[in-house]
């Protein structure tokens, strides 16, 4: 790829927004891995209702706790459902959860701490101080007061997750906004007459999106948990819709005659997480531009 | 005498300590032409640098720190503005640029991002004009192969290409004053001449107002039309570069001459200033030179000398009771 040969007009927009992404992956080939995976598992949720075999939620007793077969690939569960066309359904509930939820508190706890780190003073002091309050409830407790507040369903169930991770965005973006902000650079952009918000979100988010980023692949593992544990108890997603947390927590009272559910959908978020961990690693390493080698 | 581009006056800057307020900067007044490139010199901490900054209106967002006096440009006192309508003059019609390149540019934006920025926010130019444009500067500048640089980022350009690039963005918008932090105090010494006759050049070819802080006097004689010598946040001195070198007046830049090393002189002969610069907190109340005068005279411990012209003579300030007494006496 020889980046001698592009003009401007290339760069700009979408083009360069590719190319910057392709540089950062072709760097470490251990997030493309991790991205290929992710991928993988991503479209195989997404066409869940062209390719799953079965009615997720179809009940079958007849054919309850089957082992593995030519018919049911992973088997089937305590009410006779295929567990791989339950693991393909649940994939897009668990997913979106996680991503959603992540996404949100990568967005707000990162602006957040930007801002606290960069203004200082008391609007760090206060913005700070809420983080620490969101950040001693646990995530149960946080879940419950949420579906109590605001009912229990997807979309609140999203909300409890970011309002708990929100906070450890928020200082992971604050640390590094705090050492930059000192950088000749940022007097620098000063000097030129950039505005507060010009200097943090061009200048300073850069400087930063690395440490968000690893941390947003980390969690976004996490997520995938406390999506299990909270529909598990009932605040989030109700049964029968299959979600992975749901479908293993489900399989855990069958574990010893019919393992099937709980390893095949484990192996699922097993291989979820594993992807992330891969991606977040090798983003790391690639967006610090002193390791690129051109 | 030519209307000056900014007009620096009384400007005070004072930092706030435990026991009160100190000024770092006193009673500045500089008039710098359209055209002319102006040094500000003297040695460290002497308040160049708080100087420039203050005019910038740098410093009074800074938390412990008072800025008083008038900057004038285009008349408008850019004091009285709010911080919004600072923005839009500062780095489109006055600029500065650091001391450090190695730092004063972001490790993680493209050179190309980071020159066509101000070009961007101050002349709402896209990015597509931009970057034609940092194409442009970048050759101004005489970075070879410019259009190539633009992805490149920090890290793949020395200290000299550096302040290089950093000139290209301060001068991105045409400014009418550039202050220029000693640019070339952490390069190489042959890179140094470089990117001074790189910077005369331009200002040459675009007429905009230079002012140059250094504490290297080499510096001053290659480049400087007039010289203003700073010491413990005053003005001592003010002059035409060619009349300072020849007929220093004030004992401190005469000594500052002095304390020239030479190649043509045995290096035994260098000569120090003796004692240091009072801190802050600690200022002589009267003339701040006279406890490392050799001039000193029992006046100076008790009267605070003005920056004063010799009587019928060339513009030609000093802040010394004893060579402005002995002067007027002579013109008398």
């Amino acid at each position: 790829m020889s980046v001698a040969s592009q003009t401007p007009q290339e760069r700009s927009g979408l083009w360069h927004a590719l190319t910057e992404l392709y540089h950062v992956f072709n760097t470490n080939k251990t997030s493309w891995v991790g991205l290929i995976i992710f991928l993988i598992i991503a479209v195989l949720a997404l066409l869940a209702p062209w390719i799953a075999p079965h009615d997720p939620l179809e009940q079958n007793i007849v054919d309850a706790l089957q082992p593995p077969s030519d018919t049911y690939w992973l088997g089937t569960d305590s009410f006779g459902r295929d567990v791989w066309s339950r693991i393909l359904w649940g994939g897009r509930i668990s997913l979106f959860v996680s991503v959603m939820s992540i996404g949100i508190a990568m967005v707000v706890g990162g602006a957040l701490g930007i801002v606290a780190g960069y203004k200082g003073g008391r609007i760090d002091q206060v913005i700070m101080r809420c983080m620490d309050v969101l950040l001693s409830f646990p995530t149960l407790v946080m879940g419950l007061l949420v579906v109590a507040v605001l009912g229990a369903n997807l979309t609140n169930l999203i909300i409890a997750i970011a309002l708990t991770v929100i906070p450890k965005f928020a200082r992971i973006a604050r640390a590094p906004t705090v050492a930059v902000k000192e950088q000749d650079y940022i007097e620098a952009c000063r000097a030129l007459g950039y505005s507060d918000a010009r200097i943090m979100f061009v200048h300073i988010l850069p400087n930063v999106v690395g440490e968000v980023l690893v941390l947003a692949s980390l969690w976004t593992a996490t997520a995938v948990r406390i999506e299990a544990y909270l529909s598990f108890i009932g605040l989030g997603v109700k049964p029968p819709t299959p979600t992975w947390g749901g479908m293993i927590r489900q399989g855990f009272e069958y574990i010893l005659d019919a393992p099937w559910m709980c390893i095949y959908t484990g192996l699922a978020v097993l291989i979820l997480v594993f992807s992330l961990n891969l991606l977040g690693d090798g983003l790391r390493d690639a967006i610090d531009p002193k390791l690129r080698n051109e | 005498m030519p209307e000056p581009v900014i007009s620096i006056r009384n400007l005070n800057t004072a930092f706030k300590l435990r026991s009160g307020w100190f000024p770092a900067v006193r009673d500045v007044s500089l008039d710098v032409e359209r055209n002319e490139t102006l040094c500000l010199v003297g040695e460290s901490g002497c308040g160049k640098s708080i100087t420039a900054m203050s005019a910038m209106g740098l410093m009074r967002t800074v938390k412990g720190c008072r800025v008083t006096g008038e900057v004038w440009f285009e008349d408008l006192d850019l004091t009285t503005l709010d911080e919004r309508a600072m923005r839009t003059i500062r780095g489109n019609r006055l600029a500065m640029i650091f001391q450090e390149p190695m730092t004063s540019l972001n490790p993680v934006l493209p050179i190309g991002q980071q020159v066509g920025e101000p070009l961007m926010f101050h002349r709402g130019m896209t990015r597509h004009e931009a970057d034609e444009e940092a194409v442009r500067l970048l050759e101004l500048v005489k970075i070879p192969d410019a259009r190539r640089r633009l992805n490149q980022y920090p890290h793949q350009f020395s200290g000299g290409m550096r302040q290089r690039v950093m000139i290209a963005m301060a001068l991105a918008c045409g400014p009418d004053v550039l202050f220029a932090d000693e640019p070339t105090t952490a390069l190489d010494v042959t890179i140094q001449s470089q990117v001074l006759a790189l910077l005369n050049e331009i200002r040459e070819e675009h007429a905009f107002a230079l002012v140059l802080i250094t504490h290297d006097m080499g510096v001053v004689a290659t480049i400087a039309d007039r010289v203003a010598v700073m010491y413990a946040g005053e003005i001592v001195e003010l002059a035409k570069t060619s009349d300072l070198f020849k007929s220093p007046r004030h004992p401190y830049t005469e000594a500052l001459l002095r304390a020239i090393p030479r190649s043509d002189q045995d290096s035994k002969d260098l000569r120090a200033i003796e004692g240091q610069v009072p801190p802050i907190y600690d200022m002589p109340p009267a003339c701040r030179f006279a406890p490392r005068c050799h001039l000193r005279e029992e006046i100076c411990g008790q009267d605070h000398p003005e920056l004063l012209t010799r009587r019928g003579g060339k513009a030609h300030e000093a802040r010394c009771h004893v060579r402005n007494r002995i002067s007027r006496r002579s013109a008398a």
